[in-house]
């Protein structure tokens, strides 16, 4: 039986600990409360902007001497920006926390944010915007998201191409300022580590850290239904997305179990409706995005502009008649693709640094896999039935991207 | 506990290997076929890809149907995928579920090849095609590998062509199958917690009426020639670069001495190239690899930036390149030798990852080599190895492409 070990530290910062047996290595997943959903509505884009140049000199190490001291360890790292955090990882061989944590932590509490780094990681932040026209595939899931979430949940963490050509290093300065804080910060570690040494070591290097920042947002929702942007490539890619139920509800692992009837394998509905036995497309697929406060359900395919119409009749159908029941060998497969997930996540320390780090937000408390085997376990065929007949997936936000614009099946 | 390696030929040539951790949660399954692309002759162009989607299709016992039904039962993650030279199929499972998945992929590699399925998935693969088609990095890479290689069939799309697969019969499908899918053209690969033994039972009873067929691979080397070309199109919006020079192939010892020459030179982070082109905003992505092939091998390197700032970059890439030997230091290539070292490590903590290196390792050097000793070669590189492979290798002829938005001058 796995145990997580929860330390509080006075200042807010919540540090999960998961001693994992048999691996070499340790990494950890730290959550700052600087996501996108936060940045102030004339800058959108800080976040990405802030999250490249705390790689860019920290502490007493300018960019180049900070990079090659991780470099010396080997660390693998990475920032990424979601609507609601900022994340920080990073994987180490468990021998190397003592050295690898001061360079790396530097990155939060001392990063330079110099203003000759500011120039060069804005403009990669305006060209990584400029070149999604290059990634169709990408890009219909970012605008399915904005037109179904609307504001600020459904912000691509992106950020604007004119709100960063308005940006100034102040204005990143001061959000790192009010966003790098840590009551609100989680930081997730999973591995070869030894939890009282850890627990001590990141104590010492944050315990003064001190702060707060609000997570107040006012929402204004999406405008939804249909919309087709119009792009010359090769597919038409179709984005369709279904309110669902966050993390926290009871029901959430049910829906789950019936996203993973459609999608969970190759004999999922999705593929084998309209992959195997039509031939419509390579790609499709559905997911559940389950946070704290609201849930989406999201799928994709694409396909050439002779099809699209037929493909996004059969896919929308597909979704909806979940509704009409799940049956006993469907709901088998469902349950032990998704146990034998969680064994296979148990080999990854990044994945299960990850997964606590995210729970403890979304749910409050780390949980084991263990738990999430017997949260599987929980939901019954019966169960499952009942869920999916009260909540079909009907009146999806469709988002095409292609030559020609489609019927949307909701009009 | 420690991993134990084994080995056995059954007597119709077919090696199989393993790593056993009595220890590991998980088992992983994979079958390597020294098949690809580079195999094919120009008519049949796609076959092997496209071969190995019907590999999905079933057999007499299954149909395709019973195929994804039966993976999804045991609950692998589970797949197959197809290079130049090698075709993989792979399934990772808990460990009770090894004997069904190694029945799976035995019975699953004598496919039926029903002409119904045959056409229909021809329709996926034309799909998949136009789904690579809207991606510019994959357009460039194939227009140049196809130059590179020049009539070496190593300049075959993987994927194949619109043309070349619509025009694909059956029975090509199936006298390249029978050629090239017999047991001494593979391997298998396992790894985890696995009862070795009772793996080659089942294996040897489950291929005891496979034919050897001898068949062997055209070695004729490749001629590498500069080149230079540019493909305009009105519906991409960046810049990208893509170009290809001679290296050490993947047999070579010197192939230890590529991989970190490449992370020196041209690792996503704290490379050559990052300092000079991403640092500083110029690119958003520069870098280098080492691709080894069987019996060659190439560097290749890419870009991509604003169309405007296209040819500065691409200068700044011909100046690293070209500078490579006069500025090394121990310092880079230490940190080279460490996360090349980290990535192996990490690479090999799950069962999944030890199946995948093990049977590549066979199939292009049939040896096998412990993680600790990869390591320790790659530990032991240094400037001068680096030094003695850029001397051979000097990193030309280049042969370059690139694909830009049809406005830009």
């Amino acid at each position: 039986m796995t145990d997580i070990h929860t330390h509080t530290y006075d200042n807010g910062l919540t540090l999960l600990i998961e001693p994992m047996a048999g691996v070499g290595s340790l990494a950890m997943s730290l959550l700052l409360p600087a996501g996108a959903m936060y940045e102030p509505a004339d800058r959108l884009g800080v976040g990405e902007v802030l999250g490249e140049m705390i790689f860019r000199g920290a502490g007493e190490l300018d960019a180049k001497a900070h990079c090659d001291a991780l470099d010396r360890l080997g660390l693998h790292r990475s920032s990424e920006i979601t609507s609601t955090h900022l994340r920080l990882g990073a994987t180490m061989l468990g021998d190397q926390l003592d050295e690898a944590m001061p360079l790396l932590l530097d990155m939060i509490r001392r990063p330079m944010l110099a203003d000759d780094t500011f120039g060069p990681s804005r403009t990669l932040a305006v060209q990584a915007i400029e070149s999604l026209d290059d990634e169709p595939q990408r890009r219909v899931m970012i605008e399915l998201k904005r037109r179904h979430l609307g504001e600020p949940r459904g912000r691509s963490v992106m950020g604007e191409i004119e709100h960063l050509e308005a940006m100034t290093a102040d204005d990143v300065r001061d959000y790192y300022a009010k966003r790098f804080v840590p009551r609100g910060a989680i930081l997730g570690i999973a591995g070869k580590v030894d939890v009282d040494h850890a627990i001590e070591r990141i104590g010492e290097l944050l315990g003064d850290w001190s702060g707060d920042a609000p997570t107040a947002i006012v929402e204004q929702p999406g405008p939804r239904g249909y919309e087709h942007r119009d792009q010359d490539t090769q597919q038409v890619h179709i984005g369709l997305a279904y309110d669902a139920l966050p993390e926290p509800h009871a029901d959430s692992m049910t829906q789950r179990l019936g996203i993973a009837v459609l999608s969970g394998g190759m004999s999922g509905r999705l593929f084998t409706q309209v992959r195997e036995e039509r031939g419509l497309c390579y790609s499709v697929y559905a997911t559940y995005a389950a946070a704290r406060d609201h849930g989406t359900v999201y799928a994709y395919a694409g396909t050439t502009a002779q099809r699209a119409a037929e493909t996004l009749e059969v896919m929308s159908d597909v979704l909806t008649k979940l509704g009409d029941g799940v049956e006993a060998d469907e709901f088998e497969r469902a349950v032990v693709g998704l146990k034998a997930r969680l064994v296979m996540q148990g080999e990854s320390t990044a994945a299960r640094a990850s997964a606590i780090a995210g729970d403890q937000f979304a749910v409050d408390a780390p949980r084991t896999l263990e738990q999430r085997a017997a949260d599987v376990e929980a939901v019954t065929l019966d169960k499952l039935n009942d869920f999916v007949a009260a909540h079909r997936l009907t009146d999806p936000t469709t988002l095409t991207i292609g030559p020609t614009a489609l019927t949307s099946p909701a009009s | 506990m420690a991993v134990e390696f084994k080995h056995v030929t059954l007597d119709h040539g077919l090696d199989i290997i393993a790593e056993v951790n009595p220890d590991a949660h998980t088992s992983a399954v994979g079958f390597f076929v020294k098949a690809g692309s580079r195999d094919e002759t120009g008519d049949v162009m796609g076959v092997s890809h496209f071969l190995e989607h019907m590999m999905f299709k079933g057999t007499e016992r299954r149909t395709a149907a019973d195929v994804n039904r039966e993976f999804d039962e045991i609950g692998a993650n589970y797949n197959a995928s197809t290079s130049q030279e090698v075709t993989n199929y792979y399934a990772h499972v808990l460990p009770e579920y090894m004997e069904r998945a190694i029945d799976l992929w035995t019975d699953l590699l004598r496919p039926t090849l029903r002409d119904d399925d045959f056409n229909m998935e021809k329709n996926v693969i034309l799909e998949e095609i136009g789904m690579y088609a809207d991606r510019p990095f994959w357009v460039a890479y194939e227009d140049a590998m196809e130059r590179y290689f020049g009539s070496h069939p190593l300049n075959y799309r993987v994927l194949g062509t619109n043309e070349s697969i619509a025009a694909l019969k059956r029975d090509q499908m199936m006298a390249y199958f029978e050629q090239r899918y017999s047991p001494d053209n593979m391997v298998a690969s396992l790894s985890g917690n696995i009862d070795f033994d009772k793996c080659v039972a089942q294996i040897a009873e489950a291929t005891k009426a496979w034919k050897p067929s001898r068949v062997t691979r055209d070695y004729t080397a490749p001629k590498a020639e500069a080149g230079d070309a540019t493909i305009t199109r009105d519906n991409v919006k960046m810049h990208y670069m893509v170009g290809l020079c001679p290296g050490p192939s993947t047999q070579d010892d010197s192939r230890y001495a590529a991989a970190v020459l490449a992370h020196v030179l041209g690792d996503s982070e704290g490379s050559r190239l990052y300092w000079k082109l991403i640092d500083p905003g110029l690119a958003d992505e520069a870098e280098l690899s080492h691709y080894g092939f069987d019996k060659t091998g190439t560097f290749m390197f890419y870009a991509s930036c604003d169309a405007a700032k296209g040819e500065q970059v691409e200068s700044i890439m011909h100046e690293v390149l070209d500078n490579a030997a006069d500025e090394l230091e121990a310092g880079e290539v230490e940190r080279a030798v460490s996360k090349i070292a980290m990535d192996m490590m990490l690479r090999s903590e799950k069962p999944a990852g030890r199946m995948m290196a093990l049977g590549g390792q066979w199939l292009y050097m049939g040896e096998y080599q412990p993680l600790e000793t990869e390591l320790q070669r790659v530990r032991a590189i240094t400037v001068d190895d680096l030094r003695a492979l850029l001397a051979a290798y000097p990193l030309k002829p280049r042969s370059v492409v690139r694909l830009t938005p049809g406005d830009a001058t």
